[in-house]
């Protein structure tokens, strides 16, 4: 086959983003006539579209970033202006000694997390990288604009090596053409973000938002404000952006996004509301609907949304396992043992489907088959809290006290911040008549959960033991 | 006035930066920063968030910028930006009144970025990089402008940024911006070449030579009075363009306040604060820290219902002073106080007469012992001669008889003329001539107060003083000379509507020359040369409007002065000019191209550092990790490298640092060009000059700039 069939053959690849065969066949030109332009910027394009992720979604914060300095301002700021201190936080006042199914998976429409920083510092020049960077080869494209966009997109997305990257956006934007070309202010604002430049990052995208108003610009201005911990700033821009762009379904999924961090449900609700008015298939969007219809114990609605998400053809282990876990609350019990067989089927990590068996097991009184499926949650994740603590039960009523006990103790040691397995080991120190270790158990039940009644009436009931002693 | 409240905070305080606003709307807050690492505490009584600490110290709100805080202020930057707004916005249902509630938001200089924050929200209202430095900076109504400005003031430059972050004013200063301040809509500029700028809109109507770098600066709201503080400790009032009263202290003036009764408050270093009257300086108040003093503000801190000075110690001490009750409308203490004045005026006439006659009485018992006195009738004469070697000038001073002076003084009364402020001169061998070189630093019109003592024999024991004042030229670092001077490759052109006659009038008074400047068939010529050496010549020809001025010189400043003294001599209010500055121009397109390597240096730099920065904190974590796992030789490993990596970053530093302040230099040279080549022109030509050059210098257009040094206008 000659080279342009094969181009051409790379790129019906492309198009049907079967990025592996575009990407080997571009390598085969490539080893034939290794100047090929044509070849490079499919081939580019391939390796980027393969690694792409959205990354206009806020980012968890990696372990290194909680270590360096704090970039908010406010060390102390006023309610509902952050959200590291958001307004109340919601306790769901679960009264129950069993942890309740946990999990309703968030599904977005993420493909990929973006790389923290670490990763992006760390990761070696991959393997399928061709251009050699280091000899700053890709320079002598920055005047072709379509070959200096593919490649500055390979350097961010694939080699993540944002240094490069910024080299490349500093000379294109040394001509004066492309000056006011929005595009590269944008590529530059997002390697200052990567590297944790954030004024840079916010400058950059100002000027690029003044060039071409985009709502990329408008996204990527609201998630600099957000990592410098200023929500309502980022609100603004938003805002702004939505009286000038009202027809864009991201930007109100992104003020909504910011609600919801804020604990301000309400409004986070009518935004993704409104984005689904603009936008009938936007996933995000119909999953946070779901989960919270499913969290405000409506699950026949949030049924409905899963239904819509089924049938837009979204598949995966979270939205069967939420949807299982509705049925099971709408009392469908079948059906929901049906959905959590198939979640398993596509899980990786299946503890929690089993978990939520377990839990299905505890309903319908078969606490052999509870029993078994918390073992197996249990053994496919050691630290599963709540499954330890939900065995501590089970066995309880087996009577089996010493291995419920050390079932509790185990609990504690691996969640702290669970109230339940310390109310559980205290009532059952109370019961067995150890009042000082059920009182210090019960104490610390109350310093994690203050507003679980039943501890506190354990806790009377010792005080008067006591009292009484 | 009396102290009305004290607190401590029990903080260190940075001095001079803190600010009072209305961050909520309703309740004054005090704002001060602390700390080298950009930390400001937000003082507020009234907030009802806030628990008290253990220790009995007030609560106080901390604010993290990270990086060094270099000015602080507060004001209602966007008058929308209401109480009720904020409340909604943080989920709190709004007042009725709420809607009228301006709120203030805060104003942080961190060295090389301005950043406005809005305290409430927890928001900023915008972040902008000033790569010109933030020494200064000041919320300010302008006439002209609608919205209140941030003003900044940095190296040479003057900027100001309306609510949305857009720059609505810039302007050029000679030298670092110290201090600016509103004054009735105008603005006042306080830079470290002893100058006082005033400009209305874009124009400067008055520039004011002070005797040394200004620091402080406040309006004193009627008629065109401000206040003024100096490094050297001097504290003074200006009405426009005239000085009403100045005092001098050894402190370093740290805060500068016009209270609510329109007196001036100065806090020094020291720990002291006085206030003074602003009609004539007297004291009429003092009180003193222990510590240092941080600044002064005006608030009602206390919500008593009348504003407060309030003085705040670097060790956080926070003092509220009320005003004492005088009944000001009484006729009794209107008499009191004429009787006061009275009796003070007879005080200083009796330290007048006692200091008098005690002179008369150590003059001599015999009047008739001519050995010691000097015949009455002898008269001090005072020249100026041609400079000896190595530049100035030479006062002569000589007796008419024979008697000798063994002694000179020159005092400087306005001070940075001389590195001190005096010059003294006494030889070993005292004649009946005495000559003085003067090198004057500047070149400023002071006037010198000369004292001579004159003795009737070389070694006599007593002396007669003469007092003679001496008024110096403008240009007093140029001295005439009769052949003619290399001619200097620059020059500016420019018209005058005058005769030449006039100019040469000028010229004559305007320079040090011993004979006046003649005119030869309606042309005059003159030579100077400086004290350093270099060439001044200035030619003046007829033409058919008036008379075409010619300066030639190889520096451009002194070309601007010359240029701005003639235009303030001959009355002259528009005025444009065309020059030449070859080498000047050189070096300017020289420093563009240094600032645009620079610039993109400093990209490659950061994006380095922060890359550097990301390995340390993933090095931490995986060294730590391995200690906690045990596994000593990754840890080793990992501590090793990260070793290596902090000491590349503190050699980026290093570079980042250097490179930094290469670029500041250039910005600050470039800055200076342009407010010369402005002062090249008078008025209108003056204002557009420097707006022009600010685009030309945001495209830049090296073209554009070196086209408004020659001609005033950019097209060329």
């Amino acid at each position: 086959m000659t080279s342009s069939d094969l181009l051409w053959m790379a790129l019906m690849h492309f198009r049907r983003r079967e990025h592996d065969q575009c990407t080997a066949i571009c390598t085969e030109i490539l080893r034939t006539q290794p100047k090929s332009q044509a070849a490079i910027f499919v081939k580019c394009r391939a390796l980027s579209s393969k690694t792409w992720i959205d990354d206009t979604e806020l980012e968890r914060t990696g372990d290194t970033d909680l270590m360096s300095e704090d970039i908010a301002v406010s060390v102390m700021p006023r309610p509902g202006t952050s959200i590291a201190h958001p307004t109340s936080s919601s306790m769901s006042g679960v009264v129950n000694q069993y942890v309740r199914p946990v999990s309703v998976c968030r599904i977005t429409s993420q493909s990929g997390v973006s790389p923290t920083l670490q990763n992006v510092t760390m990761a070696a020049t991959s393997e399928g990288s061709y251009l050699d960077i280091t000899n700053l080869e890709f320079l002598e494209f920055a005047h072709q604009t379509a070959m200096a966009k593919a490649i500055c997109d390979y350097l961010i997305y694939f080699v993540r090596n944002i240094k490069q990257a910024l080299r490349l956006c500093e000379e294109v934007l040394k001509k004066k053409t492309s000056l006011e070309d929005w595009w590269w202010k944008c590529r530059f604002a997002k390697c200052y973000y990567r590297l944790g430049l954030y004024r840079d990052a916010e400058y950059q995208l100002i000027c690029s938002l003044q060039n071409q108003n985009m709502a990329l610009n408008v996204l990527g201005l609201s998630k600099v404000y957000m990592r410098l911990d200023q929500p309502n700033t980022a609100l603004k821009v938003l805002q702004k952006g939505i009286e000038k762009m009202p027809e864009e379904s991201h930007l109100k999924i992104g003020v909504a996004r910011i609600y919801e961090m804020m604990y301000a449900t309400c409004r986070s609700l009518l935004f993704y509301k409104n984005a689904l008015v603009l936008d009938a298939s936007n996933i995000e969007a119909l999953a946070c609907l779901a989960a919270n219809y499913f969290y405000e114990h409506q699950p026949e609605l949030s049924l409905r949304y899963y239904r819509r998400l089924l049938q837009m053809g979204v598949s995966g282990p979270e939205i069967w396992n939420n949807i299982g876990l509705c049925c099971f609350y709408s009392s469908q019990l079948d059906m929901a043992l049906d959905c959590f067989d198939r979640s398993l089927r596509f899980a990786d990590d299946a503890a929690d489907v089993w978990y939520n068996i377990g839990h299905l097991g505890i309903s319908m009184g078969d606490f052999h088959m509870a029993h078994q499926s918390f073992k197996i949650a249990l053994s496919l994740n050691q630290s599963n809290a709540e499954a330890l603590c939900n065995l501590g039960v089970l066995s309880l009523y087996a009577r089996n006290i010493k291995i419920a006990r050390s079932y509790f103790i185990s609990a504690k040691e691996v969640a702290p911040t669970l109230f339940q397995p310390h109310y559980n080991g205290a009532l059952l120190a109370y019961k067995l008549g150890n009042l000082q270790d059920s009182f210090a158990m019960v104490s610390s039940a109350l310093r994690v959960n203050k507003a679980h009644v039943d501890s506190r009436e354990l806790k009377n009931n010792l005080e008067w033991h006591i009292r009484a002693l | 006035m009396e102290v009305s409240y004290k607190v401590r905070l029990e903080k260190q305080l940075e001095a001079g930066l803190c600010a009072v606003g209305r961050f909520d709307g309703n309740h004054p807050a005090v704002a001060c920063a602390a700390g080298a690492c950009g930390q400001v505490l937000l003082y507020d009584p009234h907030d009802e968030l806030q628990v008290t600490t253990t220790s009995g110290a007030p609560p106080l709100r901390t604010l993290n910028f990270n990086k060094t805080i270099t000015a602080l202020d507060a004001g209602p930057l966007d008058p929308a930006r209401t109480r009720a707004q904020a409340k909604t916005t943080r989920g709190v249902t709004p007042d009725e009144n709420d809607d009228k509630v301006v709120r203030d938001v805060l104003l942080v200089g961190l060295g090389s970025a301005l950043m406005v924050y809005d305290v409430d929200l927890n928001s900023d209202i915008f972040y902008r990089e000033c790569p010109d430095g933030v020494f200064s900076c000041r919320f300010c109504t302008l006439q002209g402008t609608e919205q209140p400005l941030a003003v900044v003031g940095g190296n040479c430059s003057v900027v100001g940024f309306g609510w949305q972050g857009t720059e609505l004013f810039w302007n050029v200063a000679g030298d670092d911006v110290r201090c600016v301040a509103p004054c009735e809509g105008d603005l006042l500029v306080g830079s470290d070449d002893y100058e006082i700028r005033i400009f209305r809109k874009e124009e400067s109507i008055y520039e004011i030579s002070e005797a040394d770098k200004v620091v402080a600066l406040c309006s004193l709201g009627k008629r065109g009075r401000f206040a003024f503080g100096l490094a050297n400790g001097t504290v003074g009032v200006y009405k426009n363009n005239e000085r009403r009263w100045r005092v001098k202290s050894k402190n370093a003036l740290v805060a500068l306040l016009a209270t609510q009764t329109r007196d001036v408050a100065a806090g020094w270093s020291s720990g002291a604060v006085t206030l003074r009257s602003a009609s004539n300086g007297q004291v009429l108040y003092r009180d003193t820290f222990d510590a240092p003093l941080c600044s002064l503000v005006c608030a009602d801190l206390k919500l008593s219902g009348s504003v407060q000075l309030i003085a705040v110690g670097v060790d956080g001490e926070v003092r509220g002073y009320l005003p004492a009750v005088v009944e000001r409308d009484t006729s009794k203490a209107e008499d009191d106080l004429r009787r006061k004045r009275e009796i003070e005026q007879l005080q200083a006439e009796k330290r007048r007469l006692v200091g008098e006659l005690r002179a008369l009485e150590d003059q001599p018992q015999t009047p008739s012992d001519d050995a010691q006195g000097i015949p009455g009738d002898t008269q001090i004469s005072l020249d100026v001669a041609a400079p000896v070697h190595g530049g100035g000038f030479e006062l002569i001073v000589a007796t008419s008889n024979e008697t000798y002076v063994v002694g000179a003084v020159v005092l400087d009364t306005d001070g940075g003329l001389f590195d001190g402020e005096t010059l003294s001169c006494a030889p070993a061998r005292p004649t009946d001539k005495l000559g003085i070189i003067v090198r004057p630093k500047k070149n400023f019109p002071a006037s010198l107060k000369l004292q001579i003592h004159v003795a009737a024999r070389p070694m006599s024991t007593s002396i007669h003083v003469y007092e003679v004042d001496y008024k110096l030229p403008k240009f007093c670092r140029f001295y005439r000379v009769a052949e003619e001077v290399a001619q200097p490759s620059s020059w500016v052109k420019f018209d005058v509507p005058t005769n030449v006659q006039r100019v040469a009038q000028y010229l004559t008074q305007a320079f040090v020359s011993t004979e006046a400047v003649e005119t030869e068939d309606n042309q005059v010529k003159a030579y100077y040369v400086g004290l350093d050496g270099s060439p001044l010549r200035v030619e003046a020809t007829k033409d058919t409007t008036g008379t075409q001025v010619r300066v030639s010189t190889n520096d451009l400043a002194t070309a601007a002065e010359v240029v701005q003294d003639i235009s303030t001599a001959l009355d002259v209010h528009e005025l444009e000019s065309e020059a030449s500055f070859p080498d000047e121009s050189r070096r300017l397109k020289e420093t563009l191209e240094k600032v645009s390597t620079h610039n993109s240096i400093r990209v490659r730099l950061t994006a380095e550092m922060a890359d550097g920065s990301s390995r340390v904190k993933a090095l931490v974590l995986k060294a730590e990790d391995a200690r906690l796992m045990a596994d000593m030789p990754r840890m080793m490993r990992n501590y090793d490298e990260l070793m290596r990596v902090n000491e590349g970053l503190i050699a980026e530093y290093n570079k980042r640092a250097t490179n930094h302040e290469a670029l500041l230099a250039a910005l600050k040279q470039v800055n200076q060009v342009v407010q010369r080549a402005s002062q090249l022109r008078v008025g209108k030509a003056k204002a557009r000059v420097v707006a022009d050059a600010r685009r030309a210098i945001k495209k830049g257009d090296a073209a554009a700039l070196l086209s408004l040094i020659a001609t005033g206008r950019t097209g060329g």
